[in-house]
Parts: structure tokens; sequence; C-alpha cells
């Protein structure tokens, strides 16, 4: 447990360095130029574009910084040569591996922190009403987070390339926000492919679970049928069984590999 | 090291759990948006070519910020003079007066905001506000507050806002204005809806009332109606103390 | 004692290229004996499958046959690789870490208490002359503060083993001479020394016994007493050990 830390709390602490850094750089730049944009251009939904755009923003940056951070994870460390002075160590692979994992979560998390902070900070200035369910949102976008960095760390090592690694993952990305969307056309087959269908829609990972960004009325009370204690521990323990998987099956082709 | 016995073991569990929770989380989950080829057909259908943007927002479960850069085309399209009366004459008052074109397309455009984000209320305020009362194609109106209705069968003041066009309809000028009374009273009424309000108090010669109104439209976030609003109340005031020694 | 052991190790790299398998030779059939607390060089030429017999003694790869014992226990062994510390040929950091978080990382998995880390790294730092930058990040070291800090990390867990591939290559004059120190006074510390090179003079100088490769095989194993009788000393006994194997420089018969 002590070497998954030691190896979570540097993945952080290098990810702060290097990616992190210029990512928080750039989102306060976007949301600067939003503002003034949307001052001229929102009329009286101005609060509204603001909000939308900063929590978009946060998700697509939150997504790239995850995709990037996940799918270099072991191919930069083996192009690098620097996984060799870990696997020389007392350290077993998915120690290794988890413990990575962990740490591009903490990474991630604490540039949505920032972010989120940025965001609100600047709705406050703009005299917004202070909601819970902003809280609400930004947590659903941690297991969406958590899902798709699970995603492209198997991507990265069952596919040998970044280029087709983070191709897979986000193609994971697109497909698991149109699931809802798919099962519809699904049921428009005939009876012989709607069960392969099915089988699909229940196996790929459904991103609408955690997409309350773009369900959420804010403004409004939580009227979702689904924002209920019920589903949100079911669908917490979806991304944890999910991303428990793909490290699981990551772990199988890492304790194989040779470098 | 994992022996290869346990991992098929190990395999089937997980996913087993993985679809057991589906099938639970199916059962607590609702998804009510309009089919994505509903959104796609409207916006392809016309030459604006926007169904790759309105697909491209639903695929990366984006429905509400593609719904807000429709809204902000809607208001520049809504916002700015119709080309086809811009080079007809000199100095022609549809160019000249917000809102003063035809502006086929408020209805379509519309349509593709609120398909793309079905709560988007005030879209619909504001839509069917400018329909009914500038551009006088109150059936487009009522459509679209029938959609609303339809999306969103809780929040009530689109109820309102139809009684009141449908009043409008009936030429039942005394009922349409109670019921548009009703609507001001709300903060997330549209200022567009207030300034209507306003000027029928002004034909009416309800001064005072209009700038009442006007006093409120003042606070919008809205510079343009702020100005408009400053410039109708300066009016109003030079206008008040002739109508109170009158 | 032997202290490493290994029986006829072979690793065969296996290649799949638009449906061909190529199949390339690392080493074969390899059986090696290290004795404690000697130092035991590896010579070949480049490509001969000194780093390949590396990685395979350290687990990064997985033999194709044969086995790896270290202290008798066979290989990978989480328990017994902490007895070992290894030196890569170029050594690899992680750039935006300094080399105090670096070898704080490194300490915690080699599973060094927390109360002993600390000092654990002053020594290493103090023995590779690098105790004034341990502030500074890797990317701003050059390349010999990166062959130090590398050789920190390696003694920073106190190994049993000393694993080094090519630790000379690439040192300045001064560089080479505080290495061969360096292994001298690790190996008078008892340590076991297991290192690759192909620059001779060198390994004549420290090593008590040199084995030779030669395109994935062991021609031999040569003591220290041998190259000390022989005139031309190891470099004569190494260039007639290749001359000797077959296929080397060999040239494919003209066409007639």
């Amino acid at each position: 447990m002590k070497k998954i830390f030691a190896i979570s709390y540097y993945t952080v602490k290098e990810n702060i360095r290097n990616k992190i850094f210029y990512v928080l750089i750039f989102f306060v730049l976007l949301i600067f130029l939003a503002t003034l944009l949307f001052s001229v251009l929102g009329g009286e939904q101005e609060l509204r574009l603001l909000l939308d755009f900063g929590l978009a923003a946060i998700e697509l940056f939150a997504l790239l910084l995850t995709i990037f951070a996940s799918v270099t994870l072991v191919l930069e460390e083996i192009e690098n040569k620097t996984i060799y002075l870990l696997l020389t160590r007392p350290l077993s692979r998915v120690e290794y591996l988890v413990g990575r994992y962990f740490g591009i979560l903490f990474a991630v998390y604490l540039s949505i922190a920032t972010m989120s902070i940025g965001h609100i900070s600047l709705l406050l200035l703009k005299k917004w009403s202070f909601e819970l369910s902003y809280f609400f949102v930004i947590f659903s976008l941690g297991f969406k987070v958590m899902l798709i960095s699970g995603i492209a760390v198997f991507f990265s090592l069952f596919s040998t390339s970044a280029i087709s690694s983070i191709s897979f993952t986000f193609f994971f990305w697109l497909l698991g926000h149109f699931t809802e969307e798919l099962k519809f056309l699904g049921s428009k087959l005939n009876i012989f492919w709607q069960y392969p269908a099915k089988f699909f829609f229940y196996l790929i990972p459904n991103f609408q679970y955690f997409n309350f960004r773009d369900r959420i009325q804010l403004g409004f009370p939580l009227l979702l049928k689904e924002a209920n204690m019920n589903f949100i521990s079911l669908a917490i323990l979806y991304a944890l069984v999910y991303s428990t998987v793909c490290l699981f099956l990551t772990n199988l082709f890492l304790s194989r590999k040779e470098f | 090291m994992i022996t290869w016995i346990k991992i098929p073991i190990t395999v089937i569990f997980l996913m087993g759990s993985i679809f057991i929770l589906q099938f639970f989380l199916r059962k607590n989950f609702s998804y009510n948006y309009p089919f994505f080829t509903e959104i796609v057909n409207l916006s392809a259908s016309k030459e604006t070519g926007y169904g790759l943007l309105d697909l491209s927002g639903i695929i990366f479960g984006m429905r509400r910020m593609v719904a807000n850069i429709t809204w902000i085309q809607l208001l520049q399209y809504y916002g700015t003079p119709e080309v086809e009366h811009e080079h007809k004459e000199n100095g022609c008052p549809l160019c000249k007066d917000y809102g003063g074109g035809k502006y086929y397309d408020l209805l379509s455009l519309t349509q593709r905001i609120v398909r793309l984000d079905p709560y988007f209320y005030y879209a619909y305020l504001y839509s069917a506000g400018a329909l009914a009362w500038n551009l006088n194609r109150p059936e487009e109106a009522i459509l679209i507050l029938k959609e609303g209705i339809h999306n969103n069968p809780k929040y009530w003041r689109f109820r309102l806002y139809l009684a009141a066009i449908i009043y409008k309809q009936l030429n039942k000028f005394d009922k349409m204005v109670v019921l548009l009374e009703e609507a001001v009273k709300y903060s997330d009424c549209p200022s567009m809806v207030k300034v209507i309000l306003a000027n029928i108090y002004e034909k009416q010669n309800r001064y005072l009332d209009s700038l009442k109104i006007w006093l409120e439209v003042l606070t919008s976030k809205d510079e343009s109606y702020r100005l408009l609003a400053e410039k109708k109340i300066l009016e109003l005031k030079r206008r008040l103390p002739q109508i109170k020694t009158g | 004692m032997d202290i490493i052991r290994t029986e006829n190790l072979t690793k065969i790299y296996r290649k799949r290229h638009l449906g061909k398998l190529k199949e390339t030779l690392g080493v074969r059939n390899l059986n090696l004996e290290i004795r404690e607390g000697e130092i035991f060089s590896l010579l070949g030429l480049n490509g001969s499958g000194k780093t390949t017999t590396i990685k395979l003694l350290l687990g990064l790869l997985f033999p194709t046959q044969g086995r790896v014992y270290i202290r008798e226990k066979l290989m990978p062994n989480k328990e017994i690789v902490r007895l070992v510390g290894y030196l890569p040929e170029l050594p690899y950091f992680y750039k935006y870490l300094t080399i105090d978080e670096l070898l704080n990382l490194y300490g915690c998995l080699s599973e060094i208490t927390s109360q002993e880390i600390s000092q654990r790294i002053r020594q290493v730092l103090k023995i590779v002359a690098l105790e004034k930058e341990r502030n500074k990040r890797i990317a701003e070291l050059s390349r010999g503060m990166l062959q130090r800090v590398g050789i920190a990390q390696a003694l920073l867990h106190s190994p049993e083993i000393v694993i080094f591939d090519e630790p000379v290559s690439g040192l300045d004059p001064v560089g080479i001479r505080e290495m061969r120190e360096l292994l001298l006074k690790l190996k008078k510390e008892g340590k076991t020394i297991f290192f690759s090179s192909h620059i001779i003079s060198e390994v004549e100088k420290i090593s008590d016994r040199a084995g030779i490769l030669d395109q994935g095989e062991l021609v031999c194993i040569v003591e220290q007493k041998d190259w000390f009788a022989r005139e031309g000393g190891l470099e004569e006994i190494f260039l007639e050990t290749i001359k000797s194997a077959p296929t080397v420089f060999a040239l494919e018969p003209a066409q007639a």
C-alpha cells in the first residue's frame, strides 16, 4: 500500500509540473475570453452560457488530460525506459499499475478542483446564486474520469501505439455518450440482431449515467428521476467495477509484457 | 502470479457484475430526450448545415452546450435586420427596427434549441413571445409552447403564456394583459415580454404602469434592453407631468 | 558459493510483422555462475546479448527457456529483487522530479523505512558527490550527473548484488576512473558486482572473472590470472575468442 501511495504521489507531482500546469493556464485564458464573448452575445442568458461553457471546458480539459496521461502512462515509460528502475525493485506490476492509475486520477481531480474554483469565482462575480447541484455535476465528472482512465490504460497496453490507443479511447468516450441513442436504434433491428445489440449496449460503458452536467437543470431543483441515492450508489459501483475490469485486463497484458 | 484458471473465472465474475449493475441501473434511469434524428433532420433541412454540430453535441454528451450555441445563433438572427429588406429601399423601417423582419427561421431555430435541450425554459418563452407579439404569428408560438408543455408538464408558466396568446388570437386583450401581468412577475420572464407589456400599457395611455415595467427592464442583463429602457424612461418621465397637469 | 546462477538461459525475440513471424536470438543456453563477492564482467561486441542477459537476470525479460537463480531462489522473486541494485546503460529518470524526490520514490519502493530513507539518501549523494544538487530537477542535470544519480539509486538500498549495464561507456577519463574506484570500493564492502562492457581495458583492471559473449552464446569464462599471465592481456584473449567464433564478419559467398 505504501508503494502504491508513493507511486501515486510522485505521479501527481510529475503531472502537475508537466501537463496540468499548462492545461490550467489554457483554461484560465479560455474562460476569460468566453466571459468577454458571452457578456456581448449571451443576452439575458449570459450566466447560463458561462455556467455551461465552463463546465464543458472543465470536462474537456479533464478528458484530454486523462486520456493523454493514461495512454502515455505505460507507453511513455517504456519508451523513456524509466520503467526499468521501478520494475527492478520489489514492486509487483499490479502495484505499479494501480499506483500509476490512482496518481493520474488524483492529478486530474486536482486540476478539476482548481478549474472549478476558478469557474465558481467567476460565476459569483457575475452574481450567480450558488447551487449545490454544481458540486453534483463535478462529482459525477469524477466517475467519468475514473472510467475513461481505466479504458485508456487498457487500450495503451492492448494496442502498442499511442495514436491508436488515444483514438480507441476517444471513440469509447463518444460511444459511451451515444449509448442511449444506440439503444433506440437497436430496438429497430430485427429480432435476430436485437440480442447481440443488447449485449453490446450493456457491455460498453454508459457515460450518460454520469452526465449530470448535460442533464441536470441548473437553476432548478433536482428533478431527474435518477438523482436519488439508489441510482447514485449503483452508478458509483458501476464505475468502480468497470474500472477494476479494465485494470484487471490491463494487468494481464502488463504481467506478460517484456521491457 | 495470476494462475490461468483464476483469470477466466475473475473475468466472468467481473463482467457478470457489470451486467447485473446495468440491469438495476436501467430501472432507475430515464433519458427523456428527442431522438437525435429529430434534431439532425431539422438542422440539416436548412441550408445552415448545422446537422454535424448538433450531432456532435449529442455524441459528446453536450446537448446543453450546443443548444447554447444555437441560442446565440437565434439571438444573432433575430437581433439583426433581415437581408431581404436591407437593399430594397433606403431607410427601410424593417431594417431599423429590432425584430421588424419576418424571421421565418425563428421557429425552426427554436425547435432545434429545445430538441437539443428540452429543458431550456427561457428559449421557449422568448421565442413564443417574439412570435406571438412581435411577429404576429401566434400559431407558431403555440406550437413551441405546446412542445414545451409536452416536455415539461410541471412548468406551468408555459400554460400562462399559451393562455395569453390564445386571448390575443381571440382579441380578448384585457384578459391577455392580465395574464401578461402575471407573467412579468417571475424572474425568468424574458425582458422582451416585459417590453411587450410596457408597450401595450403605453398604447393604452397607462404611462405610469409602463414606466414601472421599464424600470424593471433596466435591471436586465442584456445591454440592448437596458439602453432601450433608459431611453423609454426618459421619454415617459417627460410625458408624465403633462398627463398629471392635464 | 554462487550468488547468481543461470541454467540453459535462452531468449529468442519473436516479432510478428505482416503475418510473418520473425525470430531473433538474444542469448542461447547461457550457463553462468557468479560467486559471492566477486567482480564479474560480461564482455561482448554490440548486439552480443549482454543487455539481454542483464534484463533476464532482473526479470525485465522472460526467458524462452532456462532459469535464473539468485541466492538459489528462482527468479523473478520479489523478495530477492531487493538484494539487487541496477544501473541501466543510460539512466532514464522522471524529468520533472528533483534528485531528492526521485531517490525518495526509489527508496520507498525498495522498502527502506521512512526513518532510514533520508539518511541513506544523504549517504549515497555523498558517494556520488551530488549533495549540493539534491534539489535540482532531473531535466537540469548534465549527462555525467545523470550517471551519478543512476549510481545513487542503485546503491540506495545497500544491495548485496550490483548489476551495472555498460557503466563506463560515454564517460570521460575522470568519470571512468571514479567508476573504477567505486566498483573496487563496493567489492571491498563485500558486494557482488556484475557488469557488462565492451571496454576491455577497464574490465581487466578490476574484474575477477570475465565471460565472453558472442552472438548470444557464452564462448568462455576467463579468470584474472589467465589474462595477467598472458601477453596482450584480456584484449588478446577476447579477440582470439571472437575470431575463432564462426560467422563473425563472414561475408556471403560471391555469386559466380
